[in-house]
């Protein structure tokens, strides 16, 4: 019965409990069990408020026998990314600095939880204050892969994706401001979705870079996303998301999106591409623009918004910081005002210019979500800071743009690599355009199986 | 202290002129973060990098009449919602 639960993806565990056919105290303390021993064994946990979590389940369970109208997520566990502020609950951000931080306001995302009837069961790990695609924490220790323990499970939402993949939770918030929501989401085996910039309500949500933040959700099935979506977004996603994709457009950019791409995710791809023109979608080529301005204005717009809010502590307490962390923050010292003014007061020229190059008439555009296998724990922490800084680059080489156009953007699992890690291709969409993105990553979970893969460490097999 | 006027003067001095010791004193003396100040070698080159592409990007293609609060406007006006 426990393993039945688990297996659940987050709209089959929602209906099955607004159905009565599984109550809210019993997939609550299921989910746990296992966030206490599967979780903790991956480091994914930060911190669980059991009692409370199981009285909150007793309460929706006598809500759901009274007979009352259920909101969409009643009695559903839940857990998040530690930058989601709870009123008086502990919120580190994976620091050391924050270690002892406790917020006076509830983040409006998980009010808008609360209200749609979630059950909020605790925090979980992430890189140090969110800056790490690896999700590297010196602090706390690495959050495992769960397809393979010595592999990175992507940053900075760490905690989330390996919770999510390792069947604990069925979902669970994070936050991208380069890539943070889409690298768990592809190397673990899940759909991320960063949203359009401004969607989804920050405030109550630790800051990394204001310009570029987005929370959004990470879920095994692109259905589960567009029911959390709703929620936050406080818009519906769920009901146009069975139609065909028949008539839509996707295009494939070259160049720069091609660059750095390793062999086994470009057969992933092109099978991925195969399987949606299979769909009825028209698959057109493109070519990007200048993508070294792109990404130079991403850096610049991160580094001064993070070293302005860091600036005190990069005073006070520089030792606090993990050098591979505070080595990102700092260069945002050093631009002078009228770059950074420039960099946004192009946001709108530069974006529109993407959108002509890369999607043209289409409806959505096709990217690797990463263009290298998952790398290594060790691959990831080993060498020298220009060694550390390569590999970043190479894993938010297809993500972090996307974060300066503001742009929505989804990781949807499309096979593995040789190694047995997650491979998964990047929808990105016009501003807005998140119904389109769900709706064809939808499209594609309905001929392929990859997201019901279950990983070992879920011991669930 | 030249420089430091320099560069709050004239922004495009900096691309002629940036350096380690400018970063230092950028570092040191108007952001009060001395140990950044020590680590500024192996910045310097991303910085510069960086500020150039913006500063020549915007030269190129940026209208007089702009604005960095522009961006959340042209957002609202595609939402369809």
């Amino acid at each position: 019965m426990q393993n039945a639960i688990a297996a659940l993806d987050l709209c089959e565990l929602s209906d099955a409990i607004a159905h009565g056919e599984i109550s809210s105290v019993k997939a609550t303390a299921v989910a746990l069990e296992r966030l206490d021993l599967i979780g903790r064994k991956l480091n994914a946990v930060v911190r669980l408020d059991g009692p409370r979590a199981l009285r909150a389940a007793e309460a929706a369970d006598k809500l759901r026998a009274s007979g009352a109208l259920l909101p969409p997520l009643h009695g559903v566990p839940l857990a998040h990314k530690d930058l989601f502020y709870r009123a008086g609950d502990l919120s580190s951000g994976g620091s050391k600095i924050r270690a002892d931080f406790r917020p006076d306001v509830t983040a409006t995302v998980i009010n808008r939880l609360d209200a749609a009837g979630a059950l909020d069961l605790g925090r979980l790990q992430l890189a140090e204050f969110a800056l790490s695609p690896t999700g590297y924490n010196e602090h706390y220790g690495h959050a495992l892969n769960p397809w393979n323990p010595a592999y990175v499970p992507g940053g900075s939402s760490s905690g989330s994706g390996v919770a999510v993949a390792a069947r604990l939770v069925t979902g669970s918030l994070g936050t991208d401001t380069g890539g943070s929501l889409r690298h768990p989401g592809a190397m673990c085996g899940l759909v991320g979705l960063k949203p359009t910039w401004g969607l989804v309500p920050t405030d109550g949500v630790m800051p990394l870079s204001a310009s570029l933040d987005c929370a959004g959700p990470l879920t095994r099935t692109a259905r589960d996303a567009a029911r959390l979506l709703s929620v936050i977004a406080d818009r519906d996603y769920e009901a146009a998301i069975g139609a065909s994709i028949g008539g839509m457009t996707i295009a494939v950019p070259g160049g720069y999106y091609r660059d750095l791409l390793h062999p086994i995710i470009v057969v992933r791809l092109e099978q991925a591409v195969a399987e949606l023109r299979g769909l009825g979608a028209s698959i057109i080529e493109t070519a990007p623009p200048d993508m070294a301005v792109v990404n130079a204005l991403m850096l610049l717009v991160m580094t001064v918004e993070a070293a302005t809010i860091h600036r005190r502590w990069l005073i006070e307490r520089p030792q606090d910081y993990a050098g591979q962390i505070r080595a990102r923050i700092e260069p945002g010292l050093f631009f002078p005002a009228t770059r950074y003014v420039e960099a946004l007061a192009l946001r709108t020229q530069i974006t529109q210019q993407w959108i002509a190059c890369c999607m043209g008439a289409a409806d959505l555009a096709l990217l690797p979500a990463i263009a290298v296998p998952v790398p290594t724990i060790e691959a990831t922490t080993e060498g020298g800071p220009e060694a550390v800084a390569r590999i970043i680059g190479q894993l938010a080489h297809c993500s972090r743009g996307i974060n300066y156009l503001g742009l929505p953007g989804a990781s949807v699992p499309c096979g593995f690599d040789n190694a047995g890690l997650p491979v998964a291709f990047q929808l990105v969409g016009r501003p807005y355009a998140e119904a389109d993105i769900l709706r064809a990553a939808h499209a594609y979970q309905g001929v392929t199986d990859w997201h019901h893969r279950v990983p070992d460490a879920a011991e669930l097999n | 202290m030249s420089r430091l006027m320099c560069y709050s003067s004239a922004s495009a001095c900096i691309e002629d002129d940036m350096s380690e010791n400018l970063l230092r004193q950028i570092a040191a003396e108007l952001n009060n973060t001395p140990g950044a100040a020590e680590r500024t070698p192996r910045m310097a080159g991303m910085v510069a990098d960086i500020n150039a592409r913006i500063a020549a990007e915007a030269i190129r293609v940026m209208p007089f009449d702009s604005s960095p609060y522009a961006y959340r406007a042209s957002l609202a006006a595609v939402d369809k919602r």
